[in-house]
């Protein structure tokens, strides 16, 4: 009975636990509501705020953030949402709760802060100015193994951008591997240089494609430029080993020993099961000549 | 005729490494004079240019290299006049479509998407590997779902599962997605009587249902219980019915054999990400080329370096004791005290 | 002196007539309840026919089989038969080789066992097989590296030297039947006729026939032996808690052993009841059989020491869970019922001699051989059920196995198999040797061919 009861309790337990946790408001205390935004709403925050909702909230809440992700997830764009301080989008997002995940320790604060702003900015998106074109060129330094993005208007004028955000990738099979930091922006001269990392593995010459693209800015439109080197350790298969004979290998692959073995047993026995069965034919042979 | 058996499989003992290369150019033979027979066919008979193109688009796609001698005769045969019923095809981009039977009569029961030899052999320059962070997975079960429903499965079948594991009594317990291991080492291709189920060069292991004969040998082995029977008539059955089989995503489902997680290599073929990594929405799940080094996570579409991931996060793989070799790396789940609700927990 | 001769002749021709009276009776006709037995016997294997007619509409489910356990009874099925059927080699092989003489009578009994048995045993892999239709690309595309062709191969094989062991002996006494059967019915007639080859027991028919039958007997040996190590390896060759054991082969052969004599004591008994041959098959040869089982049964006891102390005495995790499964857990009645009644007791009672009298003695073989059967299950089953990694998310049914009305009616039709070629082996051909029974009897060769 005791246990019945343990049971039950439990049982109990679990349901309202579930029940509560189904209906429970996210309450956040006054200080934490409180707590100010530290950033301005600037095109750099901006596009701090796109790239890190990019990475780490679009599979949830979807790339328009209306919750309609790979899960079922809240609206960001919705009313009920907006409605809440700066600092209480802010306390959610770095303690997390449920299937939402703590932020805490990936992602610094001024991200965080960065993302409430652009959430800010997705419902009101007259706050920002028209994005327009620009110039991408690269060049390499196959010395240093360096690469070189130089931004420039698009205009006649050709005039350096100073603080554009470029991205750096290595082309792999299933994506774009990123190289250098999440921002980088270019300098005074239009120009920002990348170093690309050792240990890099290209195609079975050594080639690897790198990739500079401008991504997730709200003053100009996506750009991409790409070029190919040969700086790369180029990649080895372990085919040689694959196609080697083995246990696992395929029936024409099967070992030496094996094949061997196998079949010189077979051949052994039936070899005298076929001298056993002559025999028969032999006793019958025998038994004619008696008759004669 | 036992007797005869035993001659016939020494003999094949002793001409094997020359006869499937034998048996693959006799295909390729029939398969140029099964094309031409077919297009001389239809120019006869003046069809609508657009249904031909179709046909020469199939022929393209090797569906044709599968037939033999025997069916050839009987599909000339059977192009009948007039239309026939519609018959629902899949496509090499793995949409169905519909195309007249008239054209395609028996082509569709013997013929597959990806040609059989072409799927046994495996993506050149490749061997993949998945790598699952256990600290990430919080059970949403978008992956199982996913597999379940792109293989066909009923729901007591799994080619992957998500399991709870508690490691020792005080230990606390965490999320577990088991897929197949696709070993280097692999217990259930070694025990195959058939070379039904193998492992390509590109690392994964494909089971080929045309060809398994069910007797389960590979199930009996594999330690890590990732393998699933067809015990009854598959799910939906009767639907898929004309659907021409395809290896690399095991699909239709043919009762009386085995079915395995593919590591989704028809996804791969085309340069995605298997189905399962690109639907999980906790980041749970990374894959790559493991000779290019790198692996992509299937939430954030971030790549990154596999060694270094590996090395950083004290990857490991599964009952490395046994010495099966797994393709698939775990990350140890930290924070596991985390875990969500016991509601969550659908054991 | 010739006087004597003549009559000393004529003596042994009485004693050779009697002898082929005496051995023939079984082929005179069925009686009543030899056709019940029969028709009883047909009833089964109809069942279990139509159960397998009923398993190939339905697929495989028909059974409690499933992902987890998804080898079952068919699978302890074959192993079972396999282990029967390698008694053949026991007593006509190793027994005659190590010139042990007292088992002549009993040759034949036991490679008809070993020839029936390894039809059901071949019958039901295929009724195990998912597509028993794909039966042929074993053949095709059979794969050497696989224990599955391994033990094709060699049940094959060992199938053919039974067949043929049992076969040659008894043409000379087919010649005889084909010389005395005039009243049979003239498909009877010719088969004997075709059997017998023309065998009209020359000095050089013998001598080829001695020469092929010790061929044989040397052959049977390793295969016999390699038969039932191999099907062991489809188990041992896997990694799996209780099957990954360097210990199967031998263990398996013993159990063998054990199992074959068992049933080779219960046939006796049935035959010598039925037929009234206690002058051939005496209390001396139940007594022999009885040493005999004692023997292979001490064997077998030795390696189940080995094979459960061991991993009992470390408990290694996923081992350990298992042992304490059999042990303790859910299969401890059947774990405790076949290593008691099916293997101690047995060999506690068959020191003393009283139980090695016929019928003390059948009934011990009874238990030995169901118990051998429960073994079967014990070594397929329960290792299944204890996987490395947990069983989750599947129905609760999938955590227990316990075999349908399918598996179990097909199972009975096996064993009626057995039985059916058994019976109809002896309405058909001497059960015990006549020509080898007259030899001992100091009956020379002219005196059988006259």
């Amino acid at each position: 009975m005791a246990k019945f009861k343990i049971v039950v309790s439990f049982l109990l337990l679990a349901f309202s636990f579930s029940a509560f946790s189904q209906s429970e408001k996210w309450l956040v205390t006054a200080d934490n509501a409180k707590k100010n935004n530290p950033l301005t709403i600037n095109p750099k925050n901006m596009a701090v705020g796109k790239n890190v909702f990019m990475r780490s909230c679009k599979a949830c809440h979807g790339i328009n953030a209306d919750g309609k992700g790979r899960t079922q997830s809240p609206n960001l764009i919705a009313d009920e949402f907006q409605k809440q301080t700066d600092g209480a989008i802010f306390f959610k997002v770095f303690t997390g709760k449920n299937k939402m995940p703590s932020f805490k320790a990936k992602l610094k604060e001024e991200e965080i802060w960065s993302v409430v702003n652009y959430l800010r900015v997705l419902v009101n998106p007259s706050a920002v100015p028209p994005a327009v074109d620009i110039k991408l060129e690269v060049s390499a330094d196959d010395a240093a193994k360096s690469i070189t993005a130089f931004v420039l208007t698009a205009d006649s004028a050709k005039l350096p951008l100073q603080d554009v955000d470029v991205h750096f990738f290595i082309k792999r099979y299933f994506g774009l591997m990123r190289i250098a930091e999440l921002i980088n922006n270019t300098g005074k001269d239009g120009k920002v240089t990348v170093n690309i990392p050792e240990k890099i593995i290209g195609d079975s010459l050594g080639n690897i494609t790198v990739i500079a693209k401008i991504e997730n800015n709200f003053l100009y439109n996506d750009t991409e430029v790409s070029l190919t080197k040969l700086w790369a350790t180029p990649l080895t298969t372990g085919d040689e080993t694959f196609n080697q004979r083995s246990l696992w290998g395929a029936r024409d692959k099967s070992p030496l020993w094996l094949l061997f073995m196998a079949n010189g047993i077979i051949l052994g026995v039936w070899a005298v099961i076929i001298f056993v069965i002559y025999n028969i034919f032999r006793i019958k042979k025998a038994g004619k000549i008696f008759i004669k | 005729m036992l007797a005869a058996y035993l001659i016939k499989v020494t003999l094949h003992r002793i001409a094997l490494s020359t006869i499937p290369e034998l048996q693959h150019k006799i295909l390729r033979l029939l398969n140029l004079i099964y094309h031409r027979q077919i297009i001389k066919k239809m120019e006869e008979k003046e069809k609508d240019k657009s249904r031909r193109k179709f046909l020469l688009d199939f022929s393209a796609l090797g569906l044709g290299s599968l037939v033999a001698s025997s069916l050839l005769t009987e599909s000339c045969n059977k192009i009948g006049p007039g239309p026939g019923k519609k018959i629902t095809l899949l496509n090499s981009k793995n949409e169905l479509v519909e195309v007249d039977s008239l054209y395609i009569s028996t082509l569709n029961k013997n013929l597959s998407p990806t040609h059989n030899s072409e799927g046994r052999k495996g993506l050149p320059g490749k061997k993949f590997v998945l790598v699952v962070d256990l600290a990430k997975c919080k059970n949403a079960r978008k992956c199982m779902d996913k597999c379940a429903s792109v293989h066909q499965l009923r729901p007591d079948q799994f080619h992957l599962n998500v399991l709870v594991m508690k490691d020792s009594e005080e230990a606390a317990p965490y999320f577990f997605p088991k897929h197949c291991q696709h070993c280097d080492n692999p217990p259930c291709v070694k025990v195959c009587p058939v070379d039904a189920t193998f492992k390509r060069s590109d690392g994964i292991v494909l089971i080929d249902n045309e060809r398994c004969i069910g007797c389960r040998f590979c199930i009996a082995a594999c330690p890590y219980s990732a393998r699933s029977f067809n015990w009854f008539e598959p799910k939906d059955a009767e639907k898929y019915k004309d659907v021409p089989y395809n290896i690399e995503l095991n699909v239709p489902q043919k009762k009386g054999t085995v079915t395995k997680c593919s590591f989704s290599a028809d996804c791969l073929r085309e340069g995605k990400l298997p189905y399962c990594v690109s639907a999980c929405p906790n980041e749970v799940y990374y894959f790559g080329n493991v000779y290019e080094d790198t692996v992509t996570n299937g939430t954030t579409g971030e790549t990154v370096s596999f060694s270094d991931l590996i090395a950083k996060n004290a990857g490991y793989r599964l009952m490395e004791e046994l010495g099966t070799a797994p393709s698939i790396y775990y990350l140890p789940p930290k924070d596991r005290a985390k875990m969500p609700e016991k509601d969550d927990l659908n054991i | 002196m010739a006087d004597l001769y003549r009559k000393e002749e004529q003596v042994k021709k009485e004693l050779l007539r009697e002898l082929y009276t005496d051995l023939t009776r079984p082929l005179a006709g069925y009686s009543r309840s030899g056709k019940i037995w029969i028709g009883f016997l047909l009833l089964l294997i109809a069942v279990g026919t139509i159960m397998y007619v009923r398993q190939l509409k339905i697929g495989l489910g028909v059974t409690d089989m499933r992902d987890i356990a998804s080898w079952g009874l068919y699978i302890s099925d074959f192993v079972f038969f396999v282990a029967v059927s390698l008694v053949g080699s026991l007593i006509s092989a190793i027994l005659k080789l190590s010139n042990i003489n007292w088992a002549t009578p009993l040759t034949r009994i036991a490679e008809i066992i070993a020839v029936a048995a390894l039809f059901s045993a071949l019958a039901i892999i295929v009724v195990d097989m998912g597509r028993p239709d794909r039966l042929l690309n074993i053949f095709v595309y059979g794969r050497l590296q696989s224990p599955i062709v391994w033990d094709i191969i060699v049940v094959n094989s060992y199938l053919v030297i039974s067949l043929l062991l049992l076969y040659l002996p008894l043409i000379p006494d087919i010649a005889l039947l084909r010389k005395n059967m005039g009243h049979k019915p003239r498909w009877q007639q010719r088969m004997y006729k075709i059997l017998s080859v023309g065998w009209q027991g020359t000095e050089e028919q013998f001598k080829i026939l001695n020469l092929s039958i010790t061929s044989l007997m040397i052959l049977i040996v390793p295969v016999a032996l390699s038969i039932h190590t191999v099907t062991s390896w489809l188990f041992a060759s896997t990694l799996r808690p209780g099957w990954d054991s360097t210990l199967f082969g031998p263990y398996f052969v013993a159990g063998a052993f054990m199992v074959g004599a068992a049933a080779v004591v219960i046939v006796m008994y049935i035959v010598r009841g039925q037929y009234k041959y206690q002058e051939y098959i005496t209390n001396y040869h139940f007594d022999m059989m009885g040493k005999l089982l004692v023997l292979t049964s001490l064997i077998y006891l030795y390696f189940n020491i080995n094979e459960y102390l061991v991993p009992a005495y470390k408990m290694k995790s996923a081992e350990g869970e298992h042992i304490l499964g059999l042990f303790v857990g859910d299969y401890s009645l059947m774990f405790w019922f076949v290593q008691l009644c099916g293997m101690l007791v047995p060999i506690l009672l068959m020191i003393f001699k009283p139980f090695r009298k016929p019928k003390p003695l059948m009934i011990i073989a009874v238990f030995i051989v169901i118990g051998a059967f429960f073994k079967r299950y014990l070594i397929v089953v329960p290792t299944q059920l204890h996987p490395f990694l947990p069983i989750q998310n599947y129905p609760a049914s999938y955590h227990h196995y316990s075999p349908t009305f399918s598996e179990c009616s097909i199972t009975l039709g096996g064993i009626a198999f057995v039985a059916l070629v058994i019976t109809l082996f002896i309405k058909f051909f001497p059960i015990i040797p006549i020509w080898e029974t007259a030899h001992e009897k100091g009956i020379s060769n002219e005196t059988i061919n006259n």
